[in-house]
């Protein structure tokens, strides 16, 4: 599956990096970068990270 | 209209001056969550007082619009919501673009740079303060911290901080007799807050933003300036940063001082166990305070909501007030605790595209104000109750009379 992040909305909160912080990662400054393709297997934290961003800047992908 | 309902009336500003109605609030959780509250001036509205009811708008700007007709209950002309919007009042696209300008400024890290300033800030706030001895805690020291961190981040001179403070006094206080100006006058409907102050805080951005103009700097208004807005969306914006990050965090703030005075022993707690407990005990003081009690979204469809249908056009009106203390979320939610552990309050939004945005610095203010009030082997004493704002908006304190006891 794919993960997208609106940057235009994201603002580091770190709640999709508790969740799954081997796919979400702050780096530098602060900004989110995070695996684009993860497998499916892990779709349960995807969902889970999408519904804890205060923002709904994650937004998953088949 | 003749309202019938043996329910609350949420739109009458006088059911909010003694305080908050928590009884009334709790009973239209209990009894009817997703309520229909009829309105003497106005076609009524509902009033969404469960957490994940309030959770389920929020989180769904498809279906309850921010933009078809505001954020605030009072029914407006399509024109003037449109001439007085900022991005809080708007739907994607366009609340994205405008929230993206100074996004990564309010970031924990971005955010976190600012600390030594906002120690400075307390600690000159409360040294001027605290030696006069009895004195009106809003005025010296509620309403000062976050207006002094504001003007800090803005690049506002000192010399002008005591004028934004006074417009936004009148921009705010609008539904309240004591500072309205021509309350009752139709001709300010297409200003923020239905308030002729609004002018007078255009004209304050304005007068930043020709500065910034001339000489750029790596602030927010330089970042505005250079967006190319247009003169109306920055005036608005301006609007939006000066009352949204300042009138809340003072009334968290005073609510902060209140609630710490009539529980001492939690009082006691969080003093001797500030470096553990301080940022648990910001989290409850968010939660106890919750400076705005509602917000508005309008039914973009025909959508159904708590069981009920709820019809395209119609306003709902989410009562974070109630969320915060909705029983199903939080145990013992009448109780303040300072090491209360998960909070999940929705005083900033139940999360969603508006969650927001100055979130991490009115946390920052919050837990450096009362780190700093605890350690000085004082106390400050209520000497008179609170004196509340008239309104159903903002869970506001105009006074709070404190005297000093060493």
């Amino acid at each position: 599956m794919k993960v997208h992040v609106d940057m235009n909305l994201c603002q580091s909160h770190g709640e999709c990096v508790a969740i799954a912080p081997d796919v979400f990662e702050l780096g530098d400054d602060d900004m989110l970068v995070w695996q684009e393709e993860v497998p499916d297997d892990r779709r349960a934290d995807m969902e889970a990270a999408a519904n804890a961003c205060p923002m709904m800047a994650i937004r998953l992908e088949d | 209209m003749s309202v019938t309902s043996d329910f609350i009336d949420l739109s009458d500003h006088d059911n909010f001056v003694d305080a908050v109605p928590y009884v009334a609030l709790a009973r239209l959780r209990h009894e009817d969550p997703v309520h229909w509250n009829p309105e003497r001036t106005g076609r009524g509205f509902w009033a969404v007082t469960r957490y994940e009811d309030i959770r389920a708008v929020h989180r769904n700007p498809e279906a309850f619009s921010s933009e078809i007709g505001g954020t605030s209950l009072e029914d407006l002309e399509p024109e003037h919501v449109e001439a007085r919007k900022s991005m809080i009042d708007m739907d994607p696209p366009r609340h994205d673009e405008l929230r993206a300008l100074v996004n990564r400024r309010f970031t924990p890290k971005a955010v976190g740079v600012w600390e030594g300033q906002v120690r400075k800030v307390v600690r000159e706030v409360l040294d001027r303060a605290l030696p006069m001895g009895e004195f009106d805690f809003v005025r010296e020291i509620a309403s000062e911290i976050p207006m002094q961190v504001f003007a800090e981040i803005l690049g506002v001179p000192q010399e002008e901080r005591r004028e934004i403070i006074e417009i936004g006094d009148r921009l705010l206080g609008n539904a309240d007799p004591e500072f309205a100006v021509e309350a009752d006058d139709d001709s300010h409907r297409h200003l923020p807050f239905s308030s002729p102050a609004a002018l007078d805080m255009f004209a304050f951005g304005r007068r930043i933003a020709e500065e910034r103009r001339h000489s750029s700097r790596e602030d927010i208004m330089s970042d505005l300036v250079k967006a190319g807005l247009t003169q109306r969306e920055m005036d608005v914006y301006f609007v939006l940063l000066a009352t949204a990050g300042n009138e809340t965090t003072r009334h968290t703030i005073s609510h902060g001082l209140v609630a710490l005075t009539e529980h001492p022993e939690q009082r006691e707690l969080l003093r001797s166990r500030y470096a553990e407990l301080g940022r648990s005990a910001t989290e409850e003081i968010l939660r106890w305070a919750t400076p705005v009690h509602h917000f508005r979204r309008t039914a973009r469809y025909d959508t159904e909501l708590g069981g009920r249908e709820i019809m395209a056009g119609d306003k709902v009106t989410t009562w974070l007030v109630s969320g915060n203390r909705d029983e199903a979320m939080f145990q013992q939610p009448d109780r303040f605790d300072v090491s209360r552990q998960p909070n999940p309050h929705m005083t900033f939004g139940p999360g969603g595209i508006h969650h927001c945005l100055g979130a991490h610095l009115a946390k920052l203010e919050i837990r450096v104000t009362f780190e700093d009030l605890l350690s000085r082997g004082v106390e400050l004493e209520l000497v008179g109750p609170p004196e509340r704002l008239r309104s159903n908006f903002f869970n506001g304190i105009k006074r709070l009379p404190v005297r000093v006891i060493r």
